[in-house]
């Protein structure tokens, strides 16, 4: 199983060999030619999309089909740091343009190229369907009424556990995952601001006002944590693994990825921690220099179609940030009709009030930060 | 006395003479040109940039003060209304609007200058935010200890907000606007006193061709032309780019200004109309809903349609009267009309949920609309108008930043061009002295 996620944690050398793929595609493309004002390249992660099933075209393809744009969709988004160095600082870093019409970076990510001069407005006049982004994502304090991205996907990072290696105990809250009982069979996950951000919960401080002070705090508690073996690892969605090998009886999770897994495995389970969970969200956005914004902005009016965005959904089970999926999925019946009443996929109103954006740091706070927890997850 | 006035007769008695008195009359025209151009210039350089650096920023800050208030606002009264488990994610909305709204306080003080009467206002607005945060803290302290009284605080903090805060900030706007109408219309004091002496340097240069074509027979002094097409670039260059200066101010504020002026009052009167909602639910107080209803109105005149939605983003009349309606009739390119067409269908999500409101059959099922899709809803119209506002303001400290522009090398010009004009003259005149000898 590879999601969109499933890249963060992979090891040194096959991120570099991705990299430097991912170089070398750049340099070949950095003129776009063959496809003219028809043409569109999109950067997005793996597996992030419903592809060309058998008969059944995939959105790229129906995309296609319907506006004559043709599409080179790259799956080769493999994670912020590495498309900061590898594919933003290089080029847009210099006044170049990406090569690419939409990239789809994670939020945090987006902040920092607006923050760069580093995107595009999103031609609204192009993309009726704008109407449709979930007004949650249009207070971004970065970007307020969503000018410059759109949203693609949303996921959550909670507590996955496996009742039977927990002695049937329901684990409810991150400080659970700290009880001696667990010792060594506790996984966290990767990515730092997430968390930090749930460590933070436990000591009652809000990730969505991070302070370093904070954020030390909850850095100094994993530190400990792991120096004491409680944790046994930092993954990225390796922990589907490790749930199912039992290596890990309970860990941090993202929403995803759990609710893909729960298709084999029912009895593993995912909660939104009593403390608060964290959500985080991929966004489209036009890089500067973009060939074909015009394009780009069908593009993204396409997918905010609630129609061509709940067959995503339906493949990805993430979050979708456009209104009127669950409408859609349940039309659709079946399986589809299922998801619509998926908490997780529609998290009520209560849960949305229990859901934290990471938010308050600049991007020199954030490096260092970065960096304790680097050398302390190893 | 005699002396001079001798001298200059005995000069007029001669043709070198006459040549003489005629270059001295040009070149003090022409100098005073330079001078009196260049001080004219500058002083409408330094009056541009103003209005540019001051008196519009002050204008923005002042409209978006008005829409920072109304958003602190709305996400206070959501805020509330989630109970003792406070929605977070309207509180940060709270605390983000206040701290806005503080620093833009802090941006009109530092911009108004010693204008008594708006520093008067602005302390008033001051005291009446704090005050009005107060009461927000009290309302809040109440809701999560579970203890009466809360309900009574947000009353009285949307009460202030709507009544003393609005009227203040709606004094403190009429000063500002003032204050910019008066810094426009002085610009151009100084331009007239330089297009009156370039008249008078221009009738002399003339007179003076005149002069020497009938003294020498000869038809052009290549240099006294040179000087006279000189002076004439430079009192034409004064001359237009103080029209044009003027006009792309007054196209910032007809169509920068004026939309935000029109889109803040959209803020506002939603705010209106989202606060009397909130209050009618706490209080249930029926006049409470039929001011939220008046202030809904005055938005749009009826339920939007996709008709309306349509019409507004091709840029058609819209069916319904109201702000929104007048919105979608000054959006002049195709992104403001997608814009106006996109607060359309988020104000109608909005009034859906007032309809599900109304229509609940207890007061929780009220209070849980309100929280869950009222809030959210609102939240989509008011960060779309926000959003408008943001591209609002960009246009209009653009356009000011191209009246700016089109003055940068005008008090360069205005000093060499009639210098240069009187350097031309003297040499065209010294050329025919020169034949005499």
């Amino acid at each position: 199983m590879l999601t969109r996620r499933g890249f963060l944690g992979a090891s040194a050398a096959v991120m570099a060999g991705a990299v430097l793929g991912c170089t070398r595609r750049d340099d070949e493309r950095s003129l776009p030619t063959g496809f003219g004002d028809r043409s569109l390249r999109v950067l997005n992660w793996p597996d992030y999309i419903d592809a060309d099933d058998g008969t059944t075209p995939g959105t790229v393809s129906r995309f296609s089909g319907e506006t004559g744009v043709a599409v080179d969709y790259v799956e080769e988004y493999n994670g912020n740091e590495e498309a900061f160095a590898d594919v933003f600082e290089p080029t847009l870093g210099q006044g170049d343009p990406t090569g690419y019409d939409v990239v789809v970076p994670t939020y945090w990510a987006v902040a920092r190229l607006l923050d760069r001069g580093w995107l595009e407005q999103v031609p609204i006049e192009r993309v009726p369907n704008h109407v449709n982004i979930d007004p949650a994502f249009l207070g971004m304090p970065w970007d307020r009424g969503a000018r410059y991205h759109m949203p693609w996907q949303v996921g959550i990072t909670g507590i996955a556990y496996n009742p039977a290696l927990t002695g049937g105990r329901e684990i409810r809250a991150v400080a659970d995952l700290f009880d001696p009982t667990l010792r060594g069979r506790v996984g966290m996950v990767s990515e730092m601001r997430e968390t930090v951000a749930l460590v933070m919960l436990t000591q009652g401080a809000d990730p969505s006002r991070a302070t370093v002070r904070a954020a030390e705090a909850a850095l100094d508690r994993l530190e400990s944590s792991v120096g004491d073996g409680q944790i046994a690892g930092f993954t990225a969605n390796e922990f589907v693994d490790a749930l199912q090998d039992g290596s890990f009886a309970a860990c941090l999770a993202w929403s995803g990825d759990i609710i893909q897994l729960q298709r084999a495995r029912p009895d593993i389970r995912f909660v939104i921690p009593v403390e608060g969970g964290i959500r985080w969200f991929d966004s489209m956005v036009i890089p500067r220099g973009a060939s074909n914004p015009a394009a780009a902005a069908d593009w993204m009016n396409f997918v905010y179609d609630p129609a061509n965005a709940a067959r995503i959904t339906e493949a990805v089970q993430y979050i979708s940030p456009v209104l009127g999926v669950r409408e859609e999925l349940a039309r659709a019946g079946g399986e589809a009709a299922q998801l619509a009443s998926n908490p997780i996929l529609f998290p009520d109103d209560e849960t949305r009030r229990r859901l934290y954006f990471w938010s308050g740091l600049d991007a020199d706070e954030e490096d260092r930060l970065q960096e304790r927890f680097s050398s302390i997850t190893g | 006395m005699s002396g001079p006035v001798a001298r200059l007769r005995a000069l007029g008695g001669t043709t070198p003479g006459r040549y003489r008195l005629w270059s001295g009359a040009v070149g003090i025209a022409l100098v005073a040109l330079a001078l009196v151009g260049t001080a004219a210039a500058s002083g409408l350089q330094s009056a541009t940039d103003d209005i540019r650096e001051n008196s519009g920023p002050v204008l923005v800050a002042t409209q978006q003060l008005v829409a920072s208030l109304a958003e602190a606002d709305a996400a206070a009264s959501a805020a509330f209304l989630s109970g003792r488990q406070e929605d977070p994610e309207q509180r940060r909305l709270y605390e983000e609007a206040l701290a806005r709204a503080n620093a833009q306080l802090e941006d009109v003080s530092s911009l108004i200058g010693d204008d008594e009467a708006a520093h008067q206002s602005l302390k008033s607005v001051s005291v009446q935010v704090t005050q009005y945060a107060g009461l927000v803290e009290a309302a809040r302290a109440s809701n999560r200890a579970g203890v009466p009284g809360g309900e009574a605080y947000l009353v009285q903090a949307l009460d202030l907000l709507g009544s003393a805060v609005a009227g203040e900030v709606n004094a403190l706007t009429r000063i500002t606007q003032d204050r910019f109408g008066r810094d426009e219309d002085g610009r151009d004091a100084g331009v007239l006193v330089a297009a009156a002496v370039a008249l008078i340097a221009l009738v002399t240069l003339i007179a003076a061709q005149r002069s020497l074509t009938h003294h020498s027979r000869r038809l052009l002094n290549v240099p006294l032309v040179v000087a006279t097409l000189a002076m004439a670039v430079a009192a034409g260059w004064l001359t237009i780019a103080s029209l044009r200066s003027g006009g792309d101010l007054d196209d910032a504020r007809e169509f920068g200004y004026e939309s935000i002026a029109l889109t803040a009052r959209i803020q506002s009167t939603g705010f209106r109309a989202k606060a009397d909602q909130t209050v009618a639910l706490i209080t249930n107080d029926s006049a409470r809903r039929t001011s939220a209803e008046r202030s809904a109105i005055e938005l749009i005149s009826g339920a939007v349609t996709p008709g309306d939605v349509e019409a507004a983003r091709v840029g058609d009349p819209v069916s319904r009267s109201g702000l929104l309606a007048d919105a979608a009739k000054r959006a002049d390119s195709p992104r403001e009309r997608a814009a106006v067409a996109e607060m359309l269908v988020r104000w109608q999500r909005y009034a859906d949920t007032v309809g599900q409101l109304n229509a609940a059959p207890t007061p929780d099922a009220r209070r849980a609309v309100a929280v869950g899709p009222g809030s959210s809803t609102f939240n989509g119209f008011n960060f779309s108008v926000e959003s408008v506002l943001g591209d609002n303001r960009a246009q209009f400290l653009g356009g000011l930043q191209d009246a700016d522009d089109r003055l940068r090398f005008l008090p360069a010009l205005t000093l060499l061009l009639p210098l240069g004009a009187a350097a031309a003259a003297l040499l065209g005149f010294q050329l025919r002295i020169n034949e005499y000898r």
